[in-house]
């Protein structure tokens, strides 16, 4: 049986916090490219171009090349997707385990927002 | 637009294009490339070379922006151009046996107290009005006459140079320069100035045809435009203080990093937001304010004694009871309401100071109170005082008896200049300082970016084939 100790109890709410902190923050900003890669990554391995007419359709948000790589050099320094090795220049790229339960996180934040939110409108 | 899109992509460091540049190059050979495209390339390539510049780099391109913006703001600010004469004050007679440098320091003094009067409220105000002149025409529509002034007292400069071989029988020579945007004004001022300098010096040697006038108002008594109590600086600071302490505890208390934006960026708000909150407390009068009119008065015929003799006068119980009560000023009414007339005459004591300056002959009067205004009217009524104390006691002040400096000559060296070029903003300076701000922010930026973000890498070994 493991015990706590006072001093790990508060260091796991402060874990809590800060991963509340983290949704809300990703909520505000949902329009980050690198949520949206992530999204549409999720659906399966894509190389660029794809990624960017996805997330068109189902973001409705045009990402400019610049900000696409800027997003998946980001994506990558941070373990959450990696490139499929390919012969051809349109290089493909899956999400990692990692990056799948980031995504997860994130959405699950959005969607308690969103569920709030609805629910607030119906009994306004 | 693809031949633009492509010169784009070259913003972006070597290793990025390295890894990614092939994939890119791909992506828009399928999506072409218009002006948004190559705007989005231009911000994404500026946002990465901004991300991985090392120390070095950034410290020197940003100290390249700051130079080349501190020339390009230089060119921003009217030119100021200084016009200069060049005076030298003689003693017409001297004895054979009377010590040089002694001389020299007697003349130095005397060119401070004449410089005292020439930069005077009532001296300046003339020249500023002169309507030939029509100085800081623009400043008088929005800016009162009072603030003007301290503007031009502060473009003036009258310094004491050493002239080689500037002994003996010839006295300091002295530097009168004036700064203004019109080259031409400022010299027509600078000759006002040495005219004015000059009549100032006679009268001070000829006290007997600079008129009948015992004590001489140099400065009406001043409106006070800040509290002298509480000191705005020391409350904005401590509410800065306050400001950064609060951030401290609450970023200590969640166990997060002191040197990140999130600490430094709140803290510079709440130190800002306390700085103002104690400003608005005093401007609001929610503090007890404390405000200083002075005014400064000569007796050019009086001796330190005679002065000495009138200030105690005014100090008397009697005129200060007079003052205090006086129905249209009523000082201290709580007080009154409350303390004997003795404690309040002793309150007012320690707030009311006439004090000698320079040789005794000239004295400032200031007093501290709580209504700025009945703080001016205060010192007036001081004044008036004076002069009535004067014209009771001595009926006119005796002549000074002739002194060794009797008759000194007042000898202009060099005219005043026509500037040519101007001497604010100096560009040179302005582009260094840029350079130096900007290349300081660039090595801050980039200690912060290291301490914080250490990988900041682009993932080079991250491909599988």
């Amino acid at each position: 049986m493991v015990l706590l100790n006072s001093s790990s109890c508060v260091k796991a709410l402060d874990t809590v916090v800060i991963t509340h902190y983290d949704i809300t923050y990703s909520v505000i900003t949902m329009s980050d490219p690198t949520l949206l890669v992530l999204a549409s990554l999720a659906e399966g391995d894509k190389h660029g171009y794809a990624m960017m007419l996805d997330i068109e359709t189902f973001a409705g948000v045009k990402l400019g090349p610049g900000t696409l790589y800027g997003a998946i050099t980001r994506l990558e320094q941070q373990g959450w997707i990696r490139p499929v090795s390919s012969t051809d220049r349109r290089r493909p790229y899956t999400i990692t385990p990692a990056g799948r339960g980031h995504l997860q996180t994130q959405l699950a934040g959005l969607q308690q927002v969103v569920k709030t939110g609805l629910s607030r409108l119906k009994h306004a | 637009m693809n031949r633009l899109a492509k010169w784009t992509m070259r913003l972006y460091p070597a290793r990025w294009r390295k890894r990614y540049g092939d994939e890119l190059d791909a992506l828009l050979a399928d999506t072409g490339a218009d002006a948004r495209i190559v705007a989005d390339l231009f911000q994404g390539g500026m946002r990465m070379q901004f991300k991985t510049w090392s120390l070095l780099k950034l410290t020197l391109v940003l100290g390249i922006a700051g130079l080349l913006l501190g020339a390009a703001g230089s060119f921003l600010i009217a030119p100021m151009y200084v016009s200069k004469a060049t005076l030298q004050m003689t003693p017409a007679q001297i004895s054979a046996n009377t010590d040089a440098a002694a001389v020299g320091n007697q003349l130095n003094e005397e060119i401070q107290l004449l410089e005292t009067t020439l930069l005077s409220r009532t001296s300046l105000s003339t020249i500023i009005q002169d309507p030939q002149l029509q100085l800081y025409r623009d400043e008088l529509k929005v800016t009162p006459l009072e603030d003007v002034i301290e503007e031009m007292k502060s473009n003036i400069r009258i310094t004491i140079i050493a002239l080689p071989g500037a002994v003996g029988r010839r006295g300091p020579a002295f530097d009168i320069l004036f700064m203004y945007p019109d080259k031409l004004k400022a010299q027509q001022t600078v000759q006002q100035l040495v005219d004015r300098f000059q009549e100032l010096s006679a009268e001070a040697a000829h006290p007997e045809v600079a008129g009948h006038h015992d004590l001489e108002v140099l400065d009406v008594p001043s409106l006070p435009v800040l509290p002298i109590y509480p000191n705005r600086h020391v409350l904005e600071l401590i509410g800065a203080a306050l400001g950064l302490s609060v951030v401290f505890a609450y970023r200590k208390l969640r166990k997060k990093k002191l040197l990140a934006w999130g600490f430094a960026i709140p803290a510079v708000l709440f130190g800002m937001l306390g700085a103002f909150l104690a400003d608005g407390a005093s401007i609001l009068d929610l503090v007890n304010n404390q405000w200083r009119s002075t005014a400064l008065m000569s007796a050019p015929n009086g001796t330190p004694e005679q002065i000495a003799q009138l200030t105690q006068e005014v100090l008397s119980r009697t005129t200060l009871s007079a003052v205090i009560q006086y129905p249209r000023l009523r000082l201290y009414p709580d007080q009154m309401k409350t303390t004997p007339l003795e404690d309040v005459i002793e309150t007012m004591k320690k707030n009311l100071a006439i004090r000698p300056v320079g040789d005794g002959r000239h004295l400032t009067v200031s007093f501290v109170y709580s209504d700025r205004f009945k703080a001016q009217r205060t010192v007036h009524m001081i004044m008036n005082r004076l002069d009535e104390a004067n014209r009771r006691l001595y009926g006119g002040l005796p002549i000074d008896p002739a002194t060794l400096f009797s008759s000194v000559k007042m000898e202009i060296l060099d005219v005043p200049s026509m500037p040519v070029t101007p001497a604010k903003p100096n560009r040179y300076s302005m582009a260094v300082t840029g350079g130096i701000a900007g290349a300081l922010a660039g090595a801050i930026i980039a200690l912060i970016r290291r301490r914080w973000r250490p990988e900041g890498d682009i993932p080079v070994d991250a491909v599988n084939g």
